[in-house]
């Protein structure tokens, strides 16, 4: 590991100050302006650096808010002069920062030039007016600077760089450059978030996190795990700031820190209209138009966790119920608004409401906010909120690894439903935890038959034979589950719901069938309500799953490769399954692509972040390693995966063994690698997933396997009307509509 | 270990077609948030001192504004090609 901090992310910046130091006619210079921690320092002393390198004698001289009482104070280091009259001393100063440049030049970096008494100020005016040495000078944005040094870029002797923060991009390279190793992308970005790429908090952040060990590195993978505490460093640095401050500004920052964003109208109600303005001329609140609305927010993170770690129990409490019921007057009307309302009220000193909190923990699983969804619907239980939170609760701890206990709440919940909506709304999250959390596939469908018999209810049926048909495609019955949901979606009664659990039927048997046609549309759909918010996100983003998987056996890596974008950039900010689901896809589209260090990485980080998910998500990680020639890796993974393998996820068993077979390959056991593809080959056929098989048939035509290609060539001229259910492989007629595209692409290997 | 396969078509198109417009545009998303928006400004045709009010800031830091996003945005361009 990097014992320093390097300099990432400024070789452009870099770049035009070094142009800007090095002119040969008229002043030379710059003046870095930014905000506080942006990394203005860093930069001029690497430009400083720079030319010293180049023989140029180099100066450095401090501005402070001590030393500015005393005339010329930021120089009486450097140059050790004093006198009573201020031209003279000028002159003087002058001489002693020059003394030795007359080869080669001098150039004077002044760092926090507004906090420059006047003297030091003009002292800084003439040496660039008078050409006599090239000046770098930072100073705060926002801050007033004396006019000698305003005059500076406002009368074009000197450009003036607002230095911004880093991108995300930007930090995720620099966290990486000081840990020398790969970050997790989850972890990168929540990084940027909390410090939006102010440098001087991340380091203050990273290295906190690093002593703590919550940054640490897992399968070679940097990963970030647990909520960061505040480093005494960044207490101090923010407290510094915010101490400074006038009351009514700092009431502004308050108020925020608990409650942002807020509409600065609400803000300004809760504090002081002009207090506002300040705080945001000081550059610590940031307003940004959101609609109609124009939103405060502060402009770092990081100052409002100071704050809220610094101020009394009873005071946030107090705070919070203010801001929840100020939001309550305006009406609340977004979505956002319920759920921020129901946090603050949540720990405030107003009562619970279970309406409130019920809605709020609905609007959580919507957005794919699992533990928060799990916080808020247990509140809303505890407040006589009934089944729809406990519904919630058990859905969302389903998907967020917790399925024994979701299991337990669901199986409970079930005995308490008053109608067969309620019985079949109950029993399709355990269906999920049973099966695919907690890998008793056998059970889910028994409980899945009890509930069936007792349910009469024709929309309550649709969804009940919807959740059926992504079990079927799950357990291999590929053919099966396509046609159970294509009764569904054909079903006038079909609920908006069982859409969906059919849909995802669909897609997870069409992708092994190869048949694609009028799914992107169906998937659309979902996506359409995903991002109005009508579906929840991790369900939009498990359909996608199954969408991409059936694009990339297609061959339509394209295809696939925007839809993972649009699912990544969906679930980028929420940990958990959907940055899972996501990184999954990533994986497999670079796979698909030949570009198997990028996959292998995708798959490390889903690796180092999943919970009971391994199986499931990470199929191809031993086949990757062992395309890459990591044989050994690729056989531990593989050891991993087979202890981790889920019953209920039989349609991936042909993809094991061709990851199976590769990690072979990679052995150098060639025979044993074709023969594990061809057995791949053979159970693909077996569940009617031929597009499976095509791929298991290609695979073992790279092993150098000679006598596939008439299979390969029948499957490519074979239609892919699948059987009817019930109808085994052998017999399988083919028909005349259309063909598989990976087959006839593969075909001629 | 084989090498990375460098996505096909990402360089020899005209700055005009459809595809270049969309990387130059994904590529301006992936910037600081000033030089985003000054490019993305600078690009809808916004004058100077229209732009240097929407960043909120004075009218002599657009250039070299405008200059170092400029440079980040081909970095991040090349880096693609590369």
């Amino acid at each position: 590991m990097a014992a320093t901090w390097p300099l990432t992310g400024r070789a452009e910046e870099l770049s035009l100050i070094s142009g800007l130091t090095r002119g040969r006619e008229g002043p030379t210079g710059v003046v870095l302006a930014g905000a506080a921690g942006v990394g203005k320092t860093r930069l001029a002393r690497e430009a400083l650096a720079a030319a010293q390198q180049r023989g140029v004698v180099t100066r450095w001289a401090v501005a402070t808010a001590s030393a500015r009482a005393l005339p010329l104070g930021a120089f009486a280091a450097t140059v050790g002069v004093v006198g009573p009259d201020p031209a003279r001393l000028v002159r003087q100063a002058s001489d002693a920062l020059l003394a030795g440049g007359a080869r080669a030049g001098v150039i004077v970096g002044v760092d926090d030039g507004h906090l420059l008494d006047e003297l030091s100020a003009v002292l800084v005016h003439q040496l660039v007016l008078r050409q006599a040495a090239t000046v770098v000078l930072t100073l705060r944005t926002g801050e007033t600077a004396p006019d000698a040094i305003t005059a500076l870029w406002k009368d074009g002797h000197l450009s003036r760089l607002e230095l911004q923060p880093l991108s995300a991009d930007e930090t995720a390279t620099l966290v990486e450059a000081r840990l020398v190793g790969p970050v997790d992308s989850a972890a990168a970005r929540r990084l940027w978030s909390m410090t939006r790429g102010n440098a001087l908090y991340l380091r203050q952040l990273v290295e906190g996190e690093l002593e703590s060990h919550r940054l640490h590195q897992v399968a070679g993978l940097w990963w970030w795990s647990g909520r960061p505490e505040l480093s005494p460093g960044l207490v101090e640095l923010v407290s510094a700031r915010i101490g400074q401050l006038p009351d009514a500004q700092r009431d502004v920052m308050e108020v925020l820190a608990f409650g942002e964003p807020l509409g600065v109208t609400l803000l300004a109600k809760l504090t002081d209209a002009v207090a506002v303005e300040q705080a945001e001329s000081r550059g610590l609140v940031e307003v940004h138009p959101d609609g109609r609305r124009l939103q405060a927010r502060l402009a770092h993170p990081r100052c409002g966790e100071v704050q809220r770690a610094q101020l009394g129990t009873l005071h946030a409490r107090r705070l919070r119920g203010r801001i929840a019921a100020a939001l309550a007057a305006t009406g609340a009307r977004r979505a956002d608004d319920t759920l921020r309302r129901a946090l603050l009220v949540l720990e405030s000193d107003l009562p619970a409401n279970p309406v409130l909190l019920t809605a709020a923990a609905r609007r959580a699983t919507e957005l794919g906010a699992l533990a928060l969804a799990v916080r808020i619907a247990t509140a809303a239980v505890a407040a006589g909120g009934g089944f729809e939170p406990r519904l919630l609760m058990g859905n969302a701890l389903t998907w967020s690894g917790g399925a024994a206990e979701a299991e337990t709440e669901l199986a409970e919940l079930a005995t308490l439903a008053r109608s067969d909506a309620e019985r079949v709304q109950a029993v399709i999250p355990r269906v999920f935890a049973l099966a695919w959390g907690l890998a008793r596939p056998a059970q889910a469908e028994a409980v899945l038959d009890d509930v069936g018999s007792t349910v009469s209810d024709e929309v309550a049926t649709t969804e009940l034979t919807g959740i059926r048909s992504i079990l079927d495609a799950s357990l291999g019955r590929s053919v099966q589950a396509a046609h159970t949901a294509a009764g569904v979606l054909a079903d006038p009664r079909c609920s908006q719901a069982a859409e969906e659990l059919a849909t995802w039927g669909l897609a997870a048997s069409c992708g092994g069938l190869g048949r694609l046609d009028g799914l992107a549309e169906r998937v659309r759909r979902i996506d359409a309500r995903a991002e109005a918010f009508e579906t929840g996100l991790l369900q939009a983003a498990a359909i996608g799953s199954s969408w991409v998987r059936g694009l990339l056996l297609a061959g339509l890596i394209d295809q696939a490769e925007q839809a993972e974008q649009r699912y990544r950039e969906r679930c980028q900010d929420t940990p958990g399954p959907g940055e899972l689901i996501t990184s999954t896809m990533c994986g497999a589209v670079a796979q698909a692509r030949g570009l198997v260090r990028t996959a292998a990485r995708w798959f490390r980080q889903v690796l180092a972040g999943n919970g009971n998910w391994s199986f499931s998500l990470l199929t191809d990680l031993p086949g990757v390693l062992g395309m890459a020639g990591k044989a050994s890796l690729a056989r531990q993974a593989l050891a991993e995966m087979t202890a981790a393998r889920n019953p209920a996820h039989a349609f991936l068993d042909p993809e094991l063994l061709l990851a199976r077979g590769w990690a072979a390959a990679a052995e150098g056991a060639v025979s044993q690698a074709t023969a594990l593809a061809r057995q791949a080959a053979e159970l693909a056929a077996s569940q009617h997933q031929p597009a499976a098989e095509v791929l298991a048939l290609h695979t073992a035509v790279c092993f150098g396997d000679r006598t596939v290609a008439d299979r390969l060539a029948e499957l490519a001229t074979q239609g892919r009307r699948p059987p009817r259910p019930g109808r085994s492989s052998a017999r399988r007629r083919p028909g005349r509509r259309r063909r598989c595209g990976t087959a006839r692409r593969l075909g001629s290997t | 270990m084989r090498d990375e396969v460098v996505a096909a078509g990402v360089d020899g198109c005209p700055a005009d077609d459809p595809s270049s417009r969309r990387r130059r545009a994904e590529a301006i998303r992936r910037l600081p948030g000033a030089y985003s928006l000054a490019l993305r400004l600078r690009d809808a045709g916004l004058a100077d001192e229209l732009i240097a009010e929407c960043l909120a800031m004075q009218r002599e830091s657009l250039d070299p504004l405008l200059q170092v996003a400029e440079a980040k945005l081909a970095a991040i361009l090349g880096s693609e090609q590369g």
